[in-house]
């Protein structure tokens, strides 16, 4: 049957009048038990995200985001492996210095350790929300063991509402990229006798670092 | 061994004294159903988002051919290619056919409920193609050669120690001393098995919650992340869905996301939500070079005419059978179908027909748990006892069943015959049965008072109690 077919086979389910418009123009606000804003947002946000497992650590600067990943790898008992790392934004942040290697592009099966640049943060439920680009491969939030997320404190929104928001802003309208994942936690499986044992397929841990501020950015008076 | 629709009520009684499956089935009050009470206790305003739910999903409905025209363009924009199946064959044919373009060997799968339905697998591996299921609970009735007992947790029939005897039986490259004492060694072990797979196959294949009419893009949620490397990594991927999937806006997609994790597994999201939209851009370093998404009807468009288009609101949440004291009594294999527990007694009949299927809605007790936890209310009772009706004006039901019926609704629908008889039923039952104060057997109901006694009745009817409290006479 073709695509004409189903869809004369719609029209004829449904009968006259052929459109039924909407009530209302757009979806009405989020609950307000889980709407937040402002300094609230960051704080929900991290609890959140804490509940789900997820550790969060806070930079002041880009600068400070090597330092970050090397006590945290280091925390999960090992010296830094080779990370591979997304195009995080910004220039000169010094890697070596912290004495990681980096590698880009795609993850390879045996990475350990992958670094995407989050677009936005949902307080709502602690989710970070990542689209794919050149510079930040999908890959990188599911095949190493260790997955990292890079945010700016000040792309944490309160609810998926503003997400979208977010995303309708950033690109034309009605697109979006290839990929755009809501990550709440790592790799998780309840199917092996109903206990969650965590790396299914995916990481087995994930970490969000919270820039607070931008290199170079005004501070507010 | 797949067990059969029409031999359901063997099927249950099988299963009522299936120790092992009694002992799985015994972890979902305490599992799925008490995670789903907390997590719906944190947002106050669950039932408004209830109400949202539905009008979400009824107003996509009856406007359903104008957003699939609007997701087809959006979708095909992107740069994905659209096919409409009309039935599980085309669908099937379809799928087959884009595989052998891809000159695919090797098929990995996300969890999907329709693939199951169309019997995607079978034809498949007919036509020489090796079909992986990622899913880790797909993954192991696959081995098993089972169905899925549950629409979201589908070997929640077995037991770890269940588990690790079938890895040690399938997966037989792997030394047969080696240790597998916790789920978390078994999960290891899966998930070395299936990276092999996602690095080779030639084309991945996902199910969708939701296709978004807003971008084109079709919506998977998983905890595994199976999904997301299922249809990141092969260099095809086909999104499979029925034409009811659609939605109009993001935004709808995150109500509906709301209610979906909350209802399903108590979680507030799920680890992986994601929203895929065609294939591969122009300088991305990974990802399908392919996208293609197959629309299927397979009996929604005659759903859509009559009563049941409320079943189409469905989101596949699982928190009906969760629910259901006959699920939790008998589990997902006994209904015999894809879909089983309240919303598969509604969905079957309408796929397969109520001839083959006219036990599935009877196998309620009505107590209408199903619909007080449907996140998009649908009126499960009603749409059940709709097909009982269709069941019993086609003369699908036992004759015996059929007599006591016809007798009853005699006396039914004439209250003065009936007060009669009750008065009369109630005497009699109560000076034969006021020494013991039960009865252990009566004619006819033989299977009912197999494991219990029917107490006596006390010597006056409902009607004359209710009288009596309605002129206020003393007992």
């Amino acid at each position: 049957m073709s695509r004409e077919a189903i869809l004369r086979r719609i029209r004829n389910a449904l009968g006259e009048p052929p459109r039924n418009p909407r009530s209302r123009e757009t979806t009405p606000p989020a609950p307000a038990s889980l709407m937040s804003t402002g300094a609230a947002s960051v704080a929900r946000f991290i609890a959140e995200a804490e509940a789900k497992g997820v550790t969060l650590l806070t930079v002041r600067e880009p600068r400070h985001i090597p330092g970050a990943v090397a006590r945290y790898l280091t925390g999960l008992g090992g010296p830094a492996p080779r990370v591979r790392i997304a195009d995080l934004g910004w220039p000169d942040v010094p890697w070596a210095d912290a004495g990681i290697e980096i590698a880009t592009g795609a993850a390879a099966p045996d990475d350990i350790v992958g670094i995407s640049r989050g677009l936005a943060g949902i307080a709502e439920t602690g989710t970070v929300l990542l689209v794919s680009s050149p510079g930040n491969p999908t890959t990188l939030a599911f095949l190493p063991e260790v997955h990292i997320v890079v945010l700016e404190q000040a792309a944490v929104a309160g609810t998926f509402e503003e997400a979208t928001a977010i995303l309708r802003a950033t690109f034309s309208p009605g697109t979006l990229p290839r990929s755009v994942n809501l990550i709440s936690g790592a790799s998780r499986t309840g199917d092996i006798g109903g206990r969650i044992v965590h790396g299914a397929h995916g990481p087995r841990r994930l970490a969000v670092i919270l820039v607070e501020n931008k290199q170079g950015a005004v501070e507010a008076p | 061994m797949i067990p059969s629709t029409s031999t359901f009520p063997r099927n249950a009684e099988e299963a009522l004294v299936d120790n092992r499956l009694q002992a799985a089935l015994a972890t979902l009050p305490g599992g799925l159903v008490a995670q789903r009470r907390a997590a719906v206790a944190k947002v106050p305003e669950f039932e408004a988002l209830r109400d949202l739910g539905r009008e979400i999903r009824d107003h996509t409905l009856q406007n359903l051919d104008g957003y699939l025209k609007a997701f087809e363009k959006k979708a095909t924009a992107a740069g994905s290619t659209i096919h409409w199946a009309g039935d599980a064959a085309d669908a099937r044919l379809i799928v087959h056919e884009i595989c052998r373009a891809a000159g695919a060997s090797l098929v990995v799968k996300g969890k999907s409920m329709v693939t199951e339905e169309i019997g995607l697998n079978a034809h498949l591996i007919e036509n020489g193609i090796e079909v992986v299921e990622s899913d880790l609970g797909e993954y192991i009735i696959q081995k098993r050669g089972e169905a899925p007992s549950h629409i979201i947790a589908p070997a929640i029939h077995l037991t770890q120690d269940d588990v690790e005897k079938d890895f040690r039986t399938y997966h037989t490259h792997l030394p047969a001393s080696r240790l597998l004492p916790d789920a978390e060694s078994l999960v290891a072990e899966a998930r070395a098995v299936m990276r092999e797979k996602f690095l080779t196959a030639e084309v991945g294949i996902t199910g969708a919650n939701f296709l978004v009419a807003e971008t084109g893009s079709s919506i998977i949620v998983t905890n595994e992340g199976n999904g997301d490397l299922t249809q990141t990594l092969p260099p095809v991927h086909i999104v499979v869905a029925t034409i009811d999937k659609v939605v109009p806006t993001l935004d709808d997609a995150m109500v509906l996301l709301r209610l979906l994790a909350r209802s399903a597994t108590g979680q507030d999201m799920t680890a992986y939500t994601t929203l895929a939209t065609g294939p591969r851009r122009e300088g991305d370093r990974d990802g399908p070079r392919a996208c293609h998404v197959v629309l299927i009807d397979n009996g929604r468009t005659d759903m859509l005419a009559g009563p049941l288009r409320d079943a189409l609101r469905c989101i596949r949440c699982g928190a009906c059978m969760n629910h259901c004291p006959v699920y939790n009594a008998i589990g997902g294999h006994a209904y015999g179908s894809v879909y089983p527990g309240p919303i598969g007694s509604v969905l079957t009949p309408a796929l397969l027909g109520i001839s083959e299927t006219a036990h599935l809605p009877s196998a309620s007790t009505f107590c209408g748990s199903c619909e007080a936890v449907c996140p998009v209310k649908i009126p499960l009772v009603t749409l059940m006892r709709t097909w009982r009706e269709r069941a019993w004006s086609g003369r699908l039901t036992s004759r015996t069943g059929r007599l006591v019926h016809a007798l009853w609704g005699y006396a039914a629908t004439r209250p003065r015959l009936y007060h009669l008889l009750a008065r009369f039923a109630a005497a009699g039952g109560g000076a034969l049965g006021r020494r013991r104060g039960a009865f252990r057997r009566l004619p006819i109901a033989r299977g009912w008072l197999s494991a219990r006694d029917m107490p006596a009745p006390q010597g006056r009817t409902f009607q004359q109690l209710w009288q009596e409290t309605q002129r206020g006479v003393p007992r």
